[in-house]
């Protein structure tokens, strides 16, 4: 047999075989945790380093929550020493409030008490303080009724 | 030395496959959109976004014809091993931004599939940008993705659906 043809049977049994539908085995399905769907309202803010989902609860206007999960580029959660949290609303002249935490674990940390006393398009900035010289920054919009 | 050779060819193939799958709008580029296969009920399809302009951007919604209706969700789970899943309003993009749709974080839900994913079957997704407009993407369907990593742990097989 030539090379030529060769090749060409093996690209073929690799087409073939690509095509061969798959399903999750029962005992992976078994294993999937209960999810629990949150409340509020979330918006993900991207930057150079990573990635901010902020949650705010109840996600309406007036006293809120705000809950972030930061990953970096390959997914996995941030490490940090602390946070701040600055929120501003530009179209009715509310300059930026800020508010600090720690991290509460790697990745996670919370703001409990956010006042955004207008519904309208906030403005999120999120700064992460790694370590002395090290700051991470996301930024995000978030429609607020 | 043939099968060796042989191999050489096909990954190559793959390879170069892989690296085409990007698609642009605007500023906007979307890399390797893809989903696991799903065979019946609930999807979910992921892909890197990346800002390389100057001007932010934001990704307000998702549509799918594979799908009664598509969504932005944000999976996580927490300290105490508690799963929690979001509906996302938007994910931001300022210049230089950079987003990963995977297994276990950001993903595209899609609820209502009317007829399995299948591994070789693609379909279309189309991402809509505040600024940059609308662009419909070819979603492809693997076991696992040709490229890239992202968070290890997947919740969105099956989400909502009654086990059997």
């Amino acid at each position: 047999r030539s090379f030529g043809a060769e090749i060409l049977l093996g690209l073929a049994v690799l087409a073939v075989t690509a095509t061969f539908p798959l399903s999750p085995p029962p005992r992976a399905l078994a294993a999937t945790p209960d999810i629990v769907m949150s409340d509020g309202l979330t918006v993900v803010a991207s930057g150079r380093a990573g990635q901010a989902v902020l949650t705010l609860l109840p996600g309406h206007h007036g006293p809120n929550e705000l809950q972030a999960w930061v990953t970096d580029l390959n997914g996995a959660p941030v490490v940090g020493r602390a946070a701040t949290i600055a929120w501003a609303l530009p179209t009715a002249g509310i300059e930026p409030l800020r508010a600090s935490a720690a991290l509460t674990a790697p990745g996670s940390v919370t703001f409990p008490a956010l006042d955004l006393p207008r519904p309208g398009r906030w403005q999120l900035r999120l700064d992460i303080l790694v370590d002395d010289f090290t700051k991470l920054t996301f930024e995000g919009d978030i429609d607020l009724p | 030395m043939r099968m060796i050779l042989m191999a050489m060819a096909a990954s190559l193939l793959m390879t170069s496959a892989a690296s085409a799958h990007e698609f642009k709008v605007g500023s906007i580029t979307v890399e390797h959109p893809w989903a696991r296969p799903a065979v019946t009920g609930t999807g979910a399809a992921y892909f890197v976004l990346d800002n390389e302009g100057t001007t932010a951007d934001r990704l307000v919604g998702v549509s799918s014809e594979v799908a009664r209706t598509a969504e932005l969700h944000s999976s996580m789970v927490d300290a105490q091993g508690k799963a929690t899943m979001r509906p996302v309003q938007g994910v931001d993009l300022p210049p230089g931004g950079h987003a990963q749709f995977a297994p276990g974080g950001l993903h595209v839900m899609l609820v209502g599939l009317h007829d399995p994913l299948v591994v070789g079957k693609g379909f279309p997704l189309t991402l809509k940008f505040e600024k940059a407009g609308s662009v419909t993407v070819e979603v492809a369907v693997e076991k696992k993705p040709s490229h890239g990593a992202g968070p290890a742990m997947d919740m969105e097989h099956d989400h909502g659906q009654p086990t059997q």
